[in-house]
């Protein structure tokens, strides 16, 4: 018995998912819950079926649509039925329905600003968990960042496919939700988990305390679990499982922080060989019994997922880290330093390969936090939907929507004037009580600079598309415009400023700018089409301005060649002429010193007007984007 | 009673707190701004101001809480009651949530009262909640301008006039408008944020030990809000002290020639609009001097409230790379020197 119990923990401490979905459970209100980044899956419904049916018994659980609005989250007076009955009934709104449970959130990348704003406040009162499922694509803005921050767990597409949920007994959590108030965290831990957040560059100060509840449901759910005297786990392991599973997703730099992480890296730098015996040991024996625990424990969580090489160097690491260390476990109660290590380092190992050091987190980041709010669909159809703007008068139809409450109210203060036609009518209503919602009907306009940064008058060109994106801002106040840049160079294109009106965060990842290299004409357009249908998508309008000399010499797949490269620049500049065509403004600015054919051709292709501009300065390409 | 975080055992952010204690003090400095990243004690600390400020006398069921010893003449509820009963209630503290409505904002029509009684009432919205105490907005940056703009008016003229459904009305709405957001999701417009009185950059601290206080002090309230408010009873108690005798001897401070003419010489040197520059640094040295319990107002007091009453209402150049409080140190310092 006590065996299987023993493995059920590990595969939990293994599964990034698993660990979030039980640990939710067990403190659902001081979590806040999980914010799933992935598309509809058979993977995705694995999990979550079988969490909500186990946290339906738990306590409720509400589904929230993605284009509830704010009455229906407050509640407010249900007007059907008090005119039926007479009397004021009021009915309660999701918000307070939920209590204490738990709020699926759909779409949430749809979710209108206002009602996260709403949903955001409540969580700061613990008043119930969010499940959050948001469906962005990778370079869409996903969930309003407002709420996912109050959320301690965020789950990608890759937690999914590795591993199987395995959820805990109903008997389980409720239990180690008796034990949570019992648990006493060491200072070590405090330590441990608060330096591991700046090593990870994750300064949000909810991250740590969110990975210390977690830590504090971990203990409740080990003793429960196994409530045999002996502690089931090493700390350093629940640790590491925590700051993988917290911080992980939420970091901007691999680790770096003292000099045992430097050893830590040397360490990695070794060869795996040499321990690779000792690691296959299956059962902890010797004078360091702990260490070997936490190994073997690793070695399983590598084996569970097929995961070679980072965990098996990590373990490595450990073994070195104690040798140097000696023998730490005398020191109990926990030393802080060789914790720190090797909680970040079982951390690394538990974080998908390649992750950190892809910079692939960081890309996300900066896609989640152009994310800041939540847009709502396209508003070509202004009029019937998008942002409530209140009421006014009017007649409904086609193009306006009757606001019920508003005419109510509008014909209340009339009813004594009014003689009563019939006895069954509680209410009369007359042609000029009608009033008819009034949405807002914003007309984004969104100006992409599309910037060629190859070459040696590159830095020249940065600087002058960076100051005319930071004078754009300055004069959008008013008008909420928003400005985008994406530059290119050697061999990709990249999008350098997600669309923004923030001259804050512009300045700010504007700063350093690289430039030199080849021209990969056709992945900047390429990239360009593809991120302009997204964002017309949301509903922007698109302008795009484009500068370059238009001689192409990295073909598509990033490989060097002018003819093939042309060809498959002009090929992505007859794309690009679609989304002319349906209505985005493009404009190619030559920046060769006299006209040079090329980029008359291209633009061409691509039906953007063409200007000849050697010298495009700031103030002249503000002027023509407005 | 459900506990909240005490104000006084927040760590660090003190240019924070201090703006808010200076507002607690003096209403009328005209609203604090806080703009710094998520997860720095924004919201906690606006929200702990509650249990902090000392209780305050209220008419019985006036749904305004005027001051009993007071009488506002714009209450519609005290001018027509003969009878006033005073009670003793908290200050509050009101949260205004993003997706309000004008109508929850400003109040409206009461349908209850219309439909059953057939009685033309005036239900009070959040506005009349936070008469004499706080509102604060979470994410000001994100809330409709033209809702922006009403709270602004209402907060600078401190009563709420009402125009609407056929109702003609108007009540004492004087509270101090505390407005928090994030600058990267979108900036205010200037207008707007030069009518606050007070605007603060916070920070995330980025020193293990001051995080780690955060964390071990966030831990323990968690686990037992009760004992840990009982820990810092006396330092609530202290600040509550202070304020009350900060807000008597207010009136009695003074503010010598000198200190007015550095001033405005530090507002011209600058450069701000208006004058509003020059009346917040006045009314703020002078809240400072009262919290240190000085009776004359000196150059020291002015130079520590100068960059949270001026660093939102400088000119920006967009090209201009250098923070706004760096401009205004750099210009404290030439002064001195001169």
């Amino acid at each position: 018995m006590s065996c299987l119990v023993q493995q059920k923990f590990e595969a939990l401490l293994a599964s990034p998912l698993s660990l979030a979905v039980n640990l939710l459970l067990v403190d659902p209100l001081g979590l806040g819950g999980i914010h799933c980044k992935a598309r509809v899956s058979p993977w995705r419904s694995n999990w979550v079926e079988p969490f909500l049916s186990l946290a339906a018994k738990l306590g409720p659980v509400i589904e929230l649509a993605s284009h509830a609005d704010e009455q229906s989250l407050i509640g407010g007076i249900d007007w059907a039925s008090s005119l039926h009955q007479g009397k004021a009934h009021v009915e309660q709104g999701i918000l307070a329905r939920v209590k204490s449970g738990l709020l699926k959130i759909g779409m949430a990348d749809r979710l209108n600003p206002s009602v996260a704003a709403l949903i955001g406040q409540a969580l700061d009162q613990r008043a119930f968990a969010c499940l959050l499922l948001d469906e962005a694509l990778e370079d869409e803005p996903g969930a309003p960042d407002l709420l996912s921050c109050r959320l301690a767990f965020w789950i990608g597409e890759i937690n999914l496919l590795q591993t199987k949920l395995e959820l805990l007994e109903d008997n389980d959590v409720l239990g180690a939700r008796n034990e949570l108030n019992n648990i006493s965290i060491e200072p070590a831990a405090f330590r441990v988990l608060g330096e591991a957040a700046l090593a990870f560059g994750v300064d949000d100060l909810r991250a740590p305390q969110f990975a210390l509840r977690a830590y504090r449901a971990l203990k409740a759910l080990a003793l429960v679990m196994h409530p045999a005297s002996k502690p089931m786990q090493d700390e350093e392991a629940l640790l590491g499982a925590l700051i993988a599973l917290v911080y992980g997703p939420r970091a901007r730099r691999p680790p770096k922080t003292s000099e045992e992480e430097s050893a830590l890296e040397d360490a990695l730098q070794s060869p795996q060989s040499s321990t690779e015996p000792d690691l296959e040991a299956a059962e902890p024996e010797g004078e360091s019994a702990k260490a070997e625990l936490a190994k073997a424990e690793l070695a399983q969580a590598k084996d569970d997922r097929g995961q070679e090489g980072p965990s098996r160097q990590a373990s490595a690491t450990k073994e070195n880290d104690l040798s140097a260390e000696g023998d730490w476990e005398e020191a109990l109660p926990l030393s802080f330093e060789p914790l720190l290590a090797m909680a970040v380092g079982a951390a690394q190992a538990l974080l998908p390969a390649g992750l950190l050091a892809s910079g692939a987190l960081a890309a996300t980041a900066m896609a989640r936090s152009s994310s800041s709010m939540g847009r709502s669909g396209s508003r070509s159809h202004a009029g019937l939907r998008g942002r409530s703007l209140g009421v006014r008068e009017g007649k409904p139809g086609p193009r306006s929507r009757l606001h019920v409450l508003a005419t109510i109210r509008a014909a209340v203060p009339w009813q004594r004037l009014r003689a009563p036609v019939s006895n069954e009518a509680l209410l009369q209503i007359e042609r000029s009580d009608l009033r008819v919602h009034r949405y807002e009907q914003r007309d984004q306009l969104t100006t992409v600079f599309v910037v060629d940064a190859s070459g040696s008058a590159a830095l020249h060109r940065l600087a002058e598309v960076k100051g005319a994106v930071e004078l754009l801002l300055a004069q959008c106040y008013v008008r909420r415009d928003q400005v985008a840049v994406i530059a290119f160079r050697l061999d990709q294109a990249q999008l350098l400023l997600p669309p923004t009106r923030s001259l804050t965060r512009a300045k700010r990842q504007l700063a350093a700018l690289p430039g030199g290299g080849g021209t990969p004409l056709a992945s900047a357009l390429a990239l360009t089409s593809k991120l302009i249908t997204n964002w017309r998508r949301q509903g922007q309008r698109i302008q795009a301005i484009v500068l370059s000399d238009g001689k192409a010499n990295i073909d598509i797949e990033g490989k060097p060649g002018r003819a093939k490269a042309m060809h498959d620049a002009q090929h992505q500049a007859k794309l690009l002429a679609k989304l002319a065509l349906s209505g985005s403004r493009l404009v190619w600015v030559d920046t060769a010193p006299r006209p040079s054919s090329e980029a008359q051709s291209m633009a061409q292709a691509m039906r953007a007007s063409y200007m000849l501009l050697p010298y495009a300065n700031a103030q002249g390409l503000v002027a023509l984007a407005s | 009673m459900k506990h909240v975080y005490p104000f006084a055992a927040l760590v660090g952010q003190d240019d924070m707190k201090q703006a808010l204690l200076i507002a607690a003090i003096d209403p009328l400095i005209g609203g604090v701004l806080v703009f710094g990243d998520r997860g720095t004690g924004k919201s906690t600390a606006v929200r702990s101001l509650a249990a902090l400020l000392p209780p305050m006398q209220a008419v019985k069921s006036c749904p305004y809480q005027c001051d009993p010893q007071q009488l506002s003449s714009a209450c519609p509820y005290c001018k027509r009651s003969r009878k006033r009963q005073s009670i003793t209630v908290a200050v509050p503290v009101v949260d205004l949530p993003l997706g309000a409505t004008e109508d929850r904002v400003l109040g409206a029509l009461d349908l209850q009262k219309a439909l059953r009684e057939g009685v033309k009432a005036f239900e009070p919205g959040l506005l009349a909640k936070a008469h004499r105490g706080f509102l604060y907005v979470d994410e000001v940056n994100l809330l409709e301008d033209h809702l922006v703009d009403l709270l602004l008016d209402v907060a600078a003229s401190g009563e709420n006039l009402i125009e609407r459904e056929g109702l003609s009305l108007r009540h004492p709405a004087r509270f101090v408008l505390v407005g928090s957001g994030n600058p990267e999701e979108g900036e205010l417009r200037p207008q707007l944020l030069d009518r606050f009185g007070l605007s603060i950059d916070v920070k995330t601290p980025m020193d293990l030990e001051t995080r780690l206080e955060v964390l071990k002090r966030r831990d323990a309230f968690d686990q037992d809000p009760a004992a840990f408010c009982a820990l810092y009873e006396s330092q609530q108690q202290a600040l509550q002290a202070l304020i009350v005798k900060a807000r008597a001897s207010l009136a009695s401070v003074e503010l010598p020639d000198e200190v007015m003419r550095f001033i405005a010489q530090l507002c011209m040197k600058l450069g701000t609009d208006g004058l509003r520059g020059e009346l917040g640094l006045m009314r703020a040295a002078r809240v400072l001097s009262a919290m240190r319990e000085r009776s004359k107002t000196s150059i020291q007091e002015v130079i520590d409230v100068a960059p949270s009453v001026l660093s939102h209402r400088l000119r920006r150049d967009p090209l201009e790379e250098s923070a706004s409080a760096s401009v205004i140190a750099r210009a404290l310092r030439d002064m001195a020197a001169a």
